[in-house]
């Protein structure tokens, strides 16, 4: 990609470092490309073009921060960043300078900007046909799009890292309006390299439409419950919050004090791993120039670290942990690179055999509207279905399941051998017992 | 400006062309615990141009305006490759205003020393709290001006002010971790956020009481939820069915959402309203020029009407309703809801409460969510009402419904009315967070399923 700001970032950090000595610009830069279907038309090509600096500043020893999309002047980026820094809280930390050593990372497929708009409105009818077949009153809508950008961040240490990356994403949604209401099933998957078809998602989202025609009913009752890689990424992103040093400096972190703890089922192992080729959350450096490295969070079952940024690890009194991530209308706050949790040995067709009657959670809806800080999770099972000695019984609907995601991952039965991306998140099927669907009896 | 964007959409080879140029700042200021974690200006300026052609859309973005042409005809080319059976938009009045927001005190000409100062006060107060173990308060104010111009000579200059805050106060037991919010945020001024110290105070003694609630047990319940809570419900359960694009397309829910079906009883009335001045929901035109206007969703219990952007409306035959909204020049304008509120009725809230033998009084919201069959919508803080009275604290309550039949259940409806912005909003399509208000007085729902332990 070319950069079309010539050395605006340069420019900047330059008249930043004459007013405060110490600066760190972020630049963000970029451009992708989507088609979308909608109700089994093509519907619309977007093309979005975007570009934006950050300026954080250590100004008399606190910090200040500003960011536009307005590149006509600088200057007048300079003065928010200083007007912000006359409130700043203190800087615990320093602006890195350059790593002695940058780990190669693949992070750009160079046929990803060359998918053109021709071929991806023809993966998409490709995956409509596809639908059609399946069903006539099926309604097909996708989006696919693929894009290309820069992340450059400099300061006045040193640094001057960018990372070029690309990522293709499609989501595929089938709806068919039923007699008892209306069901809908869909997948999703994002990656840094090309793909060529969207009949992969298709023909999956077309075998659960399938398997949810039968709908069955139950009632208010405990059963073993199998969480579907999509279904446990939503309950488990309060482990997320917790580890989020932030929450943990401020005493709102379950995780707290935890340290070197078993806090969940010895089976169970999370890592944050940078280093995955093409994987979204790749990079060589975090948002503000920290080494990222592999390193467990959980390791069976073990609180290791926590996620930091270099101004949280500096209250924490800790080493950053190269989990200083952004964009640039914001300062860097703790988050995942590319989380892992490690599958099992358990075979789906071998988890559901040996259910005599349980519940498949595959898709749900309402997740993050319960008091997340102590992981709670209260969802309504949006795609779910009713095992029967083995066997899927049919669809239930119209149900809640509720509990406390650091309960359940101690209420671990088996966990899937067959991980499934989820944007920047791997993860497995997981079963497990004693929690209680409610229904309307 | 103007005759420049005029120029533009006018000169394309194109069925329609429209063309958005934003500008804008924004004010920030985060305390998370002792911490001051934001605090400064934003600045945003971008555009976009959008192109209807042999019945195909061709939508770009940019940040760098200098060369709109270019982006224009890139549009037109995408636009030609969707193709499709051409149509026309529903026809609306050629538009020429300069739109400004009447307020208060524009937050504009207080300095942030001010604005700093009041949130630390909040901040102090919340944190003085006993057994308050953190707390957020987030302030945010923004200038945005639009300047929007189409190839049927429509041009709006459009500027609205928002400003709001939020107030979390958390207390923690142990590993019992309790939150409490308040919010504000419309389109009234500065003012308002001076007047939080009360709600600080509201916020740390229901953290701190939710710390002796007992989780709720999973079950089918009567529930009362309070006008706030109401006003989710209503945006949830029945506002995002009646935004048209999920409609139009749709042949089998077409035959559902036929005008005249019954969805509840006699005095259920849902209504939307963008043209409420000063709400956080308002605006003059929406993002496709259209002059936002008063749709009643349900009236007597049946339904009366929908939202539309100019195609859905050309496409079912009626009349664009000004609910075409983009969240900022990155995204095309959709079918978005305004201010959605359900109308007062007659019974007061304590003769509600009497009424229930058994039940939950469901107050505040956390979110909800919707995939147009079933939702969900979270209470903030509950109590289990028994024999008529309100009795103890109930915690961690989400609420499920199916939209084609929980509005059928709901037997009362209050006398009582309040209508709730904030500082979050509403997000659909990837467009997230929409300013809307939602609104309504207490209610009563029977068979409310709540997911629990």
């Amino acid at each position: 990609m070319r950069p079309r700001n010539g050395d605006v970032a340069d420019r900047i950090l330059d008249e930043a470092r004459k007013r405060f000595g110490l600066a760190e610009v972020f630049e963000e830069e970029g451009e992708e490309l989507s088609v979308d279907f909608e109700d089994n038309r093509l519907k619309e090509i977007t093309t979005q073009q975007f570009r934006g600096v950050g300026l954080r500043v250590i100004h008399r020893g606190r910090i200040g921060f500003a960011s536009t999309t307005d590149l006509r002047d600088p200057g007048r980026l300079v003065e928010m960043a200083e007007a912000s820094a006359a409130f700043g809280d203190a800087a615990r930390f320093e602006f890195p300078g350059r790593p002695a050593v940058l780990p190669p990372i693949e992070t750009f497929d160079e046929r990803v900007p060359k998918v053109s708009a021709e071929r991806m409105v023809e993966m998409g009818r490709q995956a409509l046909e596809l639908s059609r077949r399946a069903a006539a009153g099926y309604l097909f809508s996708c989006g696919i799009s693929g894009c290309a950008e820069r992340q450059r961040v400099l300061n006045t240490a040193g640094l001057d890292v960018a990372r070029e990356s690309t990522s293709m994403s499609a989501g595929v949604t089938v709806q068919e309006v039923r007699d008892d209401g209306l069901l809908e099933v869909h997948e999703y998957k994002s990656w840094g390299g090309s793909f060529e078809s969207v009949l992969d998602l298709t023909g999956t989202v077309l075998e659960k439409m399938r398997r949810a025609s039968v709908v069955v009913s139950a009632g208010l009752e405990a059963m073993p419950m199998v969480f579907a890689p999509k279904a446990l990424r939503n309950i488990t992103w309060p482990i997320e919050v917790a580890l989020n040093g932030q929450h943990v400096h401020k005493g709102s972190s379950v995780l707290r004090g935890r340290i070197a703890q078993q806090v969940l089922d010895c089976r169970i192992t999370i890592t944050d791993d940078p280093t995955v080729p093409f994987a979204p959350g790749t990079c060589a450096v975090d948002g503000e120039g920290t080494p990222a490295r592999r390193q467990p969070l959980f390791e069976d079952g073990v609180l290791r670290t926590y996620m930091t940024d270099r101004q949280t690890a500096g209250l924490l009194g800790t080493e950053p942990s190269g989990h200083g991530f952004r964009n640039y209308g914001s300062r860097p706050s703790p988050a995942h690179t590319n989380l892992i949790i490690a599958p099992g040995d358990v075979s789906y067709e071998d988890m559901l055999g040996g259910i005599e009657r349980g519940l498949i959670i595959d898709q749900t809806l309402g997740s993050g509207q319960s008091n997340v800080l102590a992981g709670e999770f209260s969802v309504n099972v949006e795609l779910g279905f009713l095992v029967e000695n083995g066997r899927i019984a049919g669809r239930v609907k119209d149900c809640m399941v509720a509990g406390n995601v650091y309960d359940v991952l101690n209420r671990v039965e088996a966990i899937g051998k067959e991980p499934q991306w989820l944007g920047s998140v791997c993860a497995p099927a997981l079963m497990v017992s004693g929690l209680k669907l409610a229904a309307r009896a | 400006m103007k005759d420049e964007l005029l120029k533009l959409c006018q000169g394309l080879p194109a069925d329609y062309a429209e063309v958005r140029v934003q500008e804008g700042t924004s004010t920030s200021i985060h305390y998370a615990g002792k911490e001051l974690e934001d605090i400064g200006e934003r600045a945003e300026r971008g555009g976009c141009v959008r192109v209807l052609k042999d019945g195909g859309w061709g939508f770009v973005t940019f940040n760098d305006l200098d060369d709109l042409g270019r982006y224009a005809r890139q549009a037109v080319r995408q636009a030609e490759l969707v193709g499709g059976d051409r149509f026309h938009l529903a026809p609306v009045e050629r538009a020429e205003r300069i739109y400004r927001t009447s307020m208060g005190v524009d937050p504009a000409d207080v300095p942030l020393e001010d604005k700093q100062g009041i949130c630390h006060n909040y901040n102090q107060t919340i944190l003085g709290g006993e057994r308050i173990q953190t707390s957020v308060v987030a302030y945010r104010d923004s200038h945005t001006r639009t300047f929007f111009a189409n190839s049927e000579g429509s041009y709006v200059e459009q500027h609205y002010v928002f400003c709001g805050l939020m107030v979390c106060a958390i207390a923690v037991d142990g590993r019992n971790i309790q939150r409490a919010f308040e919010s504000i945020g419309d389109l009234r001024g500065f003012e308002q956020v001076t007047r939080m110290g009360e709600a600080c105070e509201s916020a740390v003694r229901r953290a701190v009481e939710s710390l002796q609630a007992k989780p709720v047990e999973a079950g089918t319940y009567t529930v009362i939820v309070d006008p706030k809570l109401c006003g989710v419900f209503v945006h949830e359960a029945f506002g995002h069915l009646s935004e048209s694009d999920f409609v139009y397309e749709n042949p089998r829910l077409k035959e559902i959402m036929q005008i005249g079906r019954r969805f509840g009883p006699d005095f259920l009335n849902i209504t939307d309203d963008g043209s409420l001045a000063g709400e956080a929901g308002f605006v003059a035109f929406d993002s496709e020029g259209v002059p936002s206007s008063r749709a009643p969703l349900i009236k007597d219990g049946v339904l009366a009407g929908r939202l539309h952007n100019r195609e859905t409306a050309a496409k079912m035959g009626e009349r664009p309703t000004g609910n075409a909204r983009a969240i900022s020049y990155q995204h095309p304008p959709i079918v978005r809801m305004t201010n959605t509120f359900m109308e007062p009725g007659d019974t007061p809230f304590e003769q509600m409460v009497q009424g229930t033998e058994d039940g939950i009084y469901a107050v505040g919201m956390l979110g909800g969510q919707t995939n147009m069959e079933m939702f969900t919508f979270s209470a903030e803080e509950a109590y289990r009402i028994r024999r008529g009275r309100i009795a103890e604290k109930l915690r961690d309550v989400v609420l499920t419904g199916n939209v084609f039949h929980t509005l059928e259940n709901i037997d009362r409806v209050g006398n009582d009315f309040r209508m709730h912005g904030g500082l979050g909003g509403c997000g659909k399509g990837g467009q997230s967070p929409l300013r809307v208000a939602d609104g309504g007085p207490h209610c009563r729902i029977r068979n409310v399923v709540i997911g629990g332990r």
